[in-house]
Parts: C-alpha cells; structure tokens; sequence
C-alpha cells in the first residue's frame, strides 16, 4: 500500500480533451465579449488593428506510481480563436502534445534483488 | 512485560507513522484566492494606482477588447500526510478610464494526489497556469 501513489491534475478553463469546440462558439455569430464571460480570460491575446486572437490551453496529467514503476500520461490540447471586428472567424482545437512517461527506478530494483 | 511490550508496539506504531508522513505548503502570487476578491477593490472607485500599490506589479498587463486588464494569480499546494491537493486561480480587474469597472475570480486549475503530491504541487515551478 505504502508503495502505491496516484495524482491527477488539469490545467486550463475549458475542457478540450474530446477535441470539439464549446456549444456556444459560432463563426461569425459569437463576440469577444461572450466568450470572455463563457469561458474567461484567455491565456494568450493579441491584437492588431481589427483582429484579435485569443489562445486556451487545456493541460491534463495523470500519474501513477506501483511498487518501483512510474507511469506519467500527460495530454495537452490548445484552442485557437480569431476574431474580426470582435466578431469570431476562425475556432480551431489542436492537439499540443502528449507524453508517457514510465521509469523504474534502478537503485530500488537492484536493492529488491538483493 | 506486557506493559512494556505494549509500549514498544505503540511506540513503533508512532515511529512508522512519523516515517511515512511529510507536509508541506507552497503558495505563489500576491494574493489569497482562498479569501476571495480582496475586500478594498470596489467596482467603480478603486483606481489602478491602489491596486498597484496594494498588490503590486501585476502578472499580466494588457488590453482585452479595448479594456485595460490587470491579472494577478495564486496557486497554492498542500501535502499533508498521504494526501496532496493543488488549485489555481486568477484575478483578473478591468479597467475604465484608470478605474475599476469589471473584477473576477477565475479558476485555473487543480489536482489531487493520493500517496503522492498532486504533480503541480510546487506552484508557479513545474506547470504554470501562466
């Protein structure tokens, strides 16, 4: 038991991980504004002139830990939205990245050897 | 002998239970979520100027749909025991004309971890909401 640990932790304030967009995006229909109160700030913005981009990320760590063995998923999604004229013209999901991370650790192996 | 043995089993008990406990507390930011929006931010009279001085240098300053953006987070870690728990948030202060006109908490992130930290456990470190 004493050897067995697991955590799980997310990051970000829209969830991304099924790769569809929130219901309420509608290119060419949704403003800025909405989407400020819908989902919040942003973690990244720009703007220039009449466009604006504005960047979610969406992080999720699982980690588990067995006798001498660690097992590490991570998944990391971002969304992408442009506006023009504060009005949405491009919604878009990407996949950031993933990892698996799984480590036995060698001291502990050699120690339940011997 | 039975006292004693009694007293050794009891003692043992406490030594392993010292041996497999830890804790710890991590904080970052320059302001408590966990007590809310801070109590001298009121819409419409407090300035930037007090919110600078009071909180100081924010994390992110911007403009957001026309909007002066001031945003402040925390994060906070606890390990207690077995058991370890993680959560972020972030304030985030609209401005007008130098003045407050929008405030809000928002969340993000969290986690838990059983016989382990919860793996943002060392905020502001590792994995950042910012």
């Amino acid at each position: 038991m004493l050897l067995v640990g697991c955590a799980k932790t997310r990051i970000g304030k829209v969830e991304l991980s099924d790769e569809k967009l929130p219901n309420f995006l509608k290119v060419g229909t949704t403003r800025a504004q909405e989407v400020l109160e819908q989902i919040g700030e942003p973690f990244g913005y720009r703007e220039q002139e009449n466009r604006s981009a504005m960047i979610f990320l969406d992080f999720q760590e699982d980690y588990v830990n067995l006798l001498i063995t660690e097992i590490r998923l991570e998944k990391a999604y971002r969304l992408d939205l442009v506006f023009q004229d504060d009005i949405l013209q491009k919604a878009e999901i990407k996949k950031e990245g993933w990892g698996f991370g799984a480590n036995m650790d060698p001291q502990l192996l050699q120690l339940l050897a011997r | 002998m039975k006292i004693k043995m009694r007293f050794f089993r009891i003692i043992t008990g406490i030594g392993i239970t010292l041996l497999v406990s830890s804790c710890s507390v991590s904080t970052f930011g320059k302001f408590q979520a966990d007590e809310g929006i801070p109590s001298f931010i009121q819409v419409g009279k407090t300035t930037r100027e007090e919110i600078m001085t009071t909180l100081g240098e924010p994390l992110v300053h911007r403009f957001v749909v026309g909007k002066e953006t001031l945003i402040y987070n925390h994060e906070r870690g606890e390990y207690f025991f077995l058991y370890g728990t993680y959560e972020g948030n972030e304030l985030v202060i609209r401005l007008t004309d130098q003045i407050v006109s929008e405030v809000k908490l928002e969340k993000t992130g969290s986690g838990w971890g059983f016989f382990a930290p919860a793996t943002s456990n060392n905020p502001g470190t590792r994995r950042s909401a910012r």
